[in-house]
């Protein structure tokens, strides 16, 4: 009888666990990343970079793209996001569109590192990739990087297979990898050399095992932690050898580095091995000499003929642009031009945040809990120091020291960091599971704190990503966000063109100076008379044709001081920014309350604070101007009710900050 | 899309994705999922319409008629918990399965994403913006019947039009099934603008159709293949006409570069020598009650199929009532669905069958009577359109006709049916009557619109005809290359129509449709005058009272109102005499109840009127009463409520 009763529930019980299989819970993730990534896309306006992003795609789409030039990066995503508009049509949403897939695949990268990870980890992985605020948000931004972390992410998925079950395609598949990858941005070369290092390590430590009998089982910890121990520290003090020499200075540098290691493992393959050595876990020259000669033939021609389709716009172009950055034929840009103007970059100084820890802080601000959980794995890393853990710890640790070693350090690089370390979270997630699942009690609280870190991280993320994400108290939105009054006037300019062609059968005439043209190059794309006008003491000409509307930032101001009767002339903020100070407030140990307080308010509802030195800059600031509208034509914008007020921030310049 | 449109539409799926466990039936997960799209919308629509009838057209009304919907949905599909349990296992376990396997997810999935990214390219390109703020079109379908259903959508969302009135035709009741359009109405309060609201409901039920025909034709097919080749035949149908004119006309003269620019429609040459066009460009695209009335033709047989031997009850009743709403969506399925059910009733003399017709007629036949036009619009003829246009009435061309409009789809569907099994015979022998209708008789005024029919036999016997291919396939040797090319027959002129349908410009697409000034006009009346508002216009294609506001006219396209059986000519004539002031034209526009008279280009253009008429017409009419209440951008708007 009492068996009877309880067979129905245990059936329930049953069909229930079967409801939340792991791929019950997979699509759930699928969904909410998807809807973060989705949701609203389109409603930020655009930043500088965002917008020309979009308008270099639409170039391409309509044939008058001139090719690759190292300033505005690799093709391939032009490419891309053209096919996108073809597709879904000429849209803000559309131009972030490939970003927000390429983050959305990321989500289940670790699935396919599952039997490494664990299934625990893997889920708890790809949760965080789909939450985490700054995934989402760069996700969500019409830049490369996101779909550049795809591509890193692929070429280490394929890197640790090739290297532990090695088949013929793989050389294919890495080296298209890096080509995609080259066609998007120059930081391929931090990659290969991140990973050329790893494996020059890889082979030491192959070298150590092969070397006479004692050796390794005296100092078992060398093994475990040559590369993150010896390897991340050989690195950070390499990169900080070579500086910011930039040019030859940084490839003599780092060839000699990886000249030594070279070196250092011929050197132990001289040294005669035991009959009976300790059997590494991988072989290098095993994995070279698996796939045959026809298949490496076969890569590197697939690599060659995909090379020139990416550089050539797919063989219909062969010469480049003719820039001072591009100054070559197609290919030959390809080849040298992204390595020539990174490394003038990284010489002619700092872009975005000079700090060196800029990244670290940054992570710890948006990301401490993914930090937190992360020490788990490092621990199980340490303990268990495979191939794939070692690798991962490569990636996220070396790619910290790499990042923060190269001279632009802006928000959009911390998903390089931030992916690897996320998969390291994974690591310890499953390292937590596996201690805890054992004992009820144990595993309800780990449970417990589980779901409480995760609301954490999940409103985060939609502060972060839902609530005036362009604004600049957000740490992540750099100094070329747009405000929203770009939007606003954009609307406004459109509406008023309609009304006065309406009436005169001419268009609008609109000039806006070159130095705020970007995101309006994007938004009045489809506008017939917008004009990229370089407005100077030397060159005015533009003023005197007395357009309808002229854009001009404050320090042009005094150059259209003769428009002022004909002219309505109203406050302007084109971009806005927050260059904090980290550790604003505190002075000495006993102000330490003062700074987890700046900091406190700022994670509660993102309060900005002042730096310690009172410096207004270091508030909330904008590039700011003037909008000048011909009085006739703001009177048929009152008349005919098209007005629409785009001028309501209060001008940045009188206040000077936001704060 | 925004936020709300995306919650509308996730709603809408959930609502027919749980309507579905409220009957017994062997659907898979994944049918119930693309049915449910259909059925969600016509679920909504007629609540919404309800609702909105009873308080008005807002986004409360929409929602209270989702919640309403969800709430009794989730109580079902909560009651069969245990099936939707079973079937959602059931998936996860056929996700695994191999495409060709019959019970894999893998095709309809393929399907679905394929139509979805093709059907967004055709619409997102259906309208675009022109310099002067104006709106320009890329294809036939948008410049002409989209602008009778732009006017339809209109009167919904901006106009109140309730009870529903034709809003072409000031006065008339609405002879014409408006489902769709009225659908698409419902995302304007939910904040997309008319055109998009257009376009996100086209491409809401055109995406769910092929994977809805491929789950239907595999039920009278051996194989996947044989399913996706019927699909093909019927979506990219189109007869032969494209072997001659684009292979030895255009290809040669043009060179292989005149596929990114196709100069022409092959499958339809303006009701000439083709009069069958392609199933996607010549009906799904134009005619927007087929997107949810070719659906629901396939769920019905689908569920009436898988109830002929369980016979139950609750099945019956279901198809029944989704039949008997049909007239709303879509007439020419609901009379399909009757002709062919009323078959196979009288073949099997069973009283199950009440079951099925007493909800189709109780529901259907009032709405029939309501849309049934004054004007009788039949007549008798023989052998459709030969002895017409430039068709002779010889046997040749009778055979030519075919040949060329169809292919060899006649010979081998019939071939097909008599290959089935005596259960698929006796179920398919009653599509023949969409062959002999269209040669015998004129129902809908127009010879043309006989070509309804002849697609619906095109529907019905594609999985026929993909069976005879995938059977010579299999076959191997020298068959297997008739069926390869038997297919490219039966498909190449389709696949260039539609191949065109997604090409932004080819000649003379894109075209102005409406001005900067149109657009100006129409928001003016929108912001300025009543719901209840009756214009005179111009009776042009389009114009921006009726495709932008959707306010009441005294004429609508004449060609549009033909076919919908209103007397025209004399709206045509009155509107004439309106226009060129002749005597009594106070009184005609008191007859038609008109409250503004435009004056604008359109007018001027079409009723010829001099220069100087401006003048005569302010004197005129404000002489009488009437007062200008929009002067701008070559419009002017004259409020003759109180003209003497």
């Amino acid at each position: 009888m009492i068996i009877q009763r309880f067979t129905p529930l245990k059936a329930a019980t049953k069909q229930v666990k079967r409801l939340i299989s792991p791929l019950s819970i997979i699509v759930i993730l699928a969904i909410i990343a998807l809807t973060l990534r989705l949701l609203f896309l389109g409603e930020r306006p655009f930043h500088h970079d965002e917008s020309l992003d979009a308008w270099f795609s639409l170039r391409f789409l309509n044939g008058e793209y001139n090719g690759y030039d190292p300033v505005y990066h690799g093709p391939l995503r032009f490419y891309l996001t053209a096919a996108i508009f073809w597709l879904f049509g000429i849209t803000d949403i559309t131009a972030r569109l490939l970003a927000a897939i390429a983050g959305f695949i990321l989500v289940f990268a670790p699935l396919l590192w599952r039997k490494h990870i664990g299934i625990v980890g893997t889920i708890g992985a790809m949760t965080l990739i789909s939450i985490s605020p700054t995934m989402v948000y760069f996700s969500r931004f019409g830049r490369e990087d996101s779909l550049f972390l795809l591509l890193t992410t692929s070429f280490v998925i394929l890197f640790i297979a090739f290297l532990i079950n090695p088949q013929g395609w793989h050389p294919t598949a890495l080296f298209t990898t890096i080509i995609l990858s080259m066609a998007i941005k120059e930081s391929i070369l931090l990659v290969i050399f991140l990973f050329g290092v790893l494996t020059l390590f890889l082979s030491l430590q192959e070298s150590l095992s092969r070397i006479k009998k004692g050796t390794l089982e005296r100092f078992p910890l060398l093994s475990s932690l040559l590369i993150p121990g010896f390897g991340l520290l050989s690195l950070t003090l390499t990169l900080i050898w070579v500086g910011d020499s930039g040019g030859n200075g940084t490839i003599i540098k780092i060839a000699c580095y990886c000249g030594f290691l070279l070196l250092v493992i011929i050197g132990m393959r001289v040294i005669p091995s035991t009959e009976k050595h300790h059997q590494p876990e991988i072989s290098i020259i095993k994995s070279l000499r698996e796939p045959n000669l026809k298949q490496w033939s076969i890569s590197l021609a697939i690599a060659g003929i995909s090379f020139v389709a990416l550089f050539s716009q797919f063989f219909t172009n062969f010469s480049g642009p003719n820039t001072t950055s591009a100054p070559h034929s197609a290919l030959r840009n390809g080849l040298t031009a992204g390595f020539q103007y990174w490394s003038n970059q990284q010489s002619t100084g700092a872009r975005g945040d000079s700090r060196w820890h800029y990244y670290l802080s940054m992570l710890i601000a948006y990301e401490w809990v993914i930090l937190f959980i992360a020490l788990f794995g490092v621990w199980k890393i340490i303990q268990q120091p495979t191939l794939f853990n070692q690798t991962i710890m490569w990636w996220a640790l070396g790619g910290l020291i790499v990042y923060s070693w190269a001279a632009e350090r802006m928000p959009w690089l911390i998903i390089h960091i931030l992916l690897p370390t996320i998969i390291i979270a994974g690591l310890g997630i499953q390292h937590i599971w596996e201690t805890v699942s054992t004992q009820k009690k144990r595993k309800q609280i780990a449970c417990s704190a589980a779901l409480v870190l995760l609301i954490f991280v999940a409103f985060q993320s939609i502060k972060t990503n839902f609530d005036d994400p362009g604004e600049p108290n957000e740490l992540l939105v750099q100094a070329g966000q747009a405000t929203p009054e770009v939007v606003a006037w954009t609307n406004q300019i459109f509406d008023l063109n309609r009304v006065f062609y309406a009436e005169n059968e001419e268009h609008l005439s609109v000039q806006i100076d070159s130095d705020i043209f970007w995101p309006y190059g994007w938004y009045l794309r489809d506008f017939p008379t917008s004009t990229y006008a370089k407005i100077t003491v030397g060159n005015t000409a533009t003023l005197s044709a007395s357009p309808d509307i002229i854009f001009l930032p404050q320090w042009d101001r005094d150059l259209a001081q003769n428009l002022v009767d004909e002219y309505a002339i109203f406050p302007y903020n084109h971009r806005w920014w927050w260059v904090p100070q980290y550790d604003a407030g505190l002075s000495n140990l006993a102000d330490t309350q003062t700074l987890l307080t700046n900091w406190g308010k700022w994670m509660w509802n993102r309060t900005p604070w002042q730096n310690i030195q009172g410096n207004p800059n270091g508030c909330p600031s904008a590039l700011a101007g003037h909008v000048y509208i011909k009085e006739s034509v703001l009177s048929l914008a009152q008349k005919t009710e098209v007005w629409n007020s785009p001028h309501l921030t209060p001008s940045l310049i009188q206040g000077g900050s936001l704060c | 899309m925004n936020f709300l449109t995306a919650v509308f539409i996730c709603s809408i799926v959930l609502i027919g994705f749980t309507t579905t466990y409220s009957i017994q039936s062997r659907l898979s997960f994944e049918e119930r999922v693309m049915f449910g799209v259909v059925l969600g919308v016509i679920e909504v629509s007629i609540v919404g319409f309800l609702l909105s009838w009873a308080f008005s057209v807002n986004r409360t009304t929409i929602f209270i008629s989702v919640g309403i919907l969800l709430s009794v949905n989730s109580l079902i599909a909560l009651r069969r918990r245990s099936v939707l349990a079973a079937d959602y296992e059931s998936l996860l376990i056929r996700c695994k399965r191999k495409w060709n396997d019959p019970l894999s997810p893998k095709v309809p999935i393929f399907l679905l994403v394929s139509s979805t990214l093709l059907t967004t390219r055709i619409m997102q390109i259906a309208y675009d913006g022109t310099d002067s703020g104006g709106v320009a079109v890329s294809h036939l379908s948008v410049y002409g019947d989209w602008s009778a259903h732009l006017a339809y959508a209109a009167s919904f969302a901006y106009s109140n039009n309730f009870p529903p009135e034709l809003p072409t035709a000031a006065g008339e009741s609405f002879s014409y099934h408006f489902g769709v359009d009225w659908f698409s109405a419902m995302f304007v309060p939910l904040g997309l603008d008319l055109f998009s609201a257009m376009q996100t409901s086209t491409v809401l039920l055109a995406s769910v159709l092929p994977p809805i025909l491929f789950f239907g034709y595999k039920r009278f097919v051996t194989n996947n293949r044989a399913a996706v080749f019927a699909l093909l035949i019927f979506l990219l149908s189109g007869g032969t006409a494209a072997f001659f004119r684009f292979l030895f006309q255009d290809l040669p003269e043009e060179g292989p570069s005149i596929l990114l620019n196709l100069p022409r429609s092959y499958a339809f040459d303006g009701f000439d020598r083709n009069w069958v066009d392609n199933a996607v460009t010549g009906f799904l695209y134009p005619q927007r009650p087929t997107l949810v009335g070719f659906s629901a033709l396939v769920i019905v047989i689908v569920l009436l199929w898988e109830n002929r031997k369980l016979k139950i009850t609750s099945t019956y009743v279901f198809a029944g009532t989704l039949v008997g709403v049909l007239p709303i969506f879509h007439i020419f399925s609901f009379g399909a669905l009757l002709l062919l059910s009323t078959f196979w009733a009288l073949t099997t003399m069973k009283r199950y069958w009440l079951r099925f017709f007493a909800p189709a007629l109780l529901l259907g036949v009032p709405v029939l009577i309501w849309q049934w036009p004054d004007r009788d619009g039949r007549s008798w003829h023989q052998l459709w359109v030969l002895g017409k246009s430039t068709w002779n009435l010889h046997v040749i061309d009778f055979l030519w006709f075919w040949l060329l409009n169809t292919g060899l789809v006649i010979p081998i569907a019939a071939l097909g049916i008599v290959r089935s099994s005596r259960e698929i015979k006796r179920f398919a022998v009653p599509i023949f009557a969409f062959l002999i209708i269209p040669n015998i008789a004129i129902w809908h005024f127009w010879i043309g619109n006989n070509a309804k029919y002849v697609i619906l036999f095109l529907l019905l016997s594609a999985p026929f005809i993909g069976e005879q291919i995938e059977l010579l396939l299999k076959s191997g040797g020298l068959r297997k290359s008739l069926s390869v090319a038997l297919l490219i027959s039966l498909i190449f002129t389709g696949s260039l129509d539609v191949w065109r349908a997604m090409d932004k410009t080819t000649g003379p697409y894109p075209v102005e449709y409406l001005t900067g000034s149109d657009v100006l006009l129409g928001e003016w009346i929108l912001k300025s005058t009543p719901t209840d508002a009756t214009f005179a216009s111009a009776n042009t294609n389009a114009h921006p009272v009726r495709v932008l506001t959707g306010r009441s006219v005294v004429s609508g396209s004449p060609g549009r109102l033909n076919d919908l059986g209103v007397d025209w000519y004399s709206r045509d004539q009155d509107l004439r005499s309106i226009y060129q002031l002749q005597e009594g034209y106070g009184d005609l526009l008191a007859r038609y109840q008109v409250t503004h008279l435009v004056l604008g280009p359109l007018e001027k253009l079409h009723y010829r009127l001099t220069p100087d008429y401006d003048r005569r017409i302010e004197e005129e009419l404000i002489l009488h009463g009437a007062e200008l209440v929009y002067d701008r951008a070559n419009y002017q708007v004259y409020d003759v409520q109180d003209l003497q």
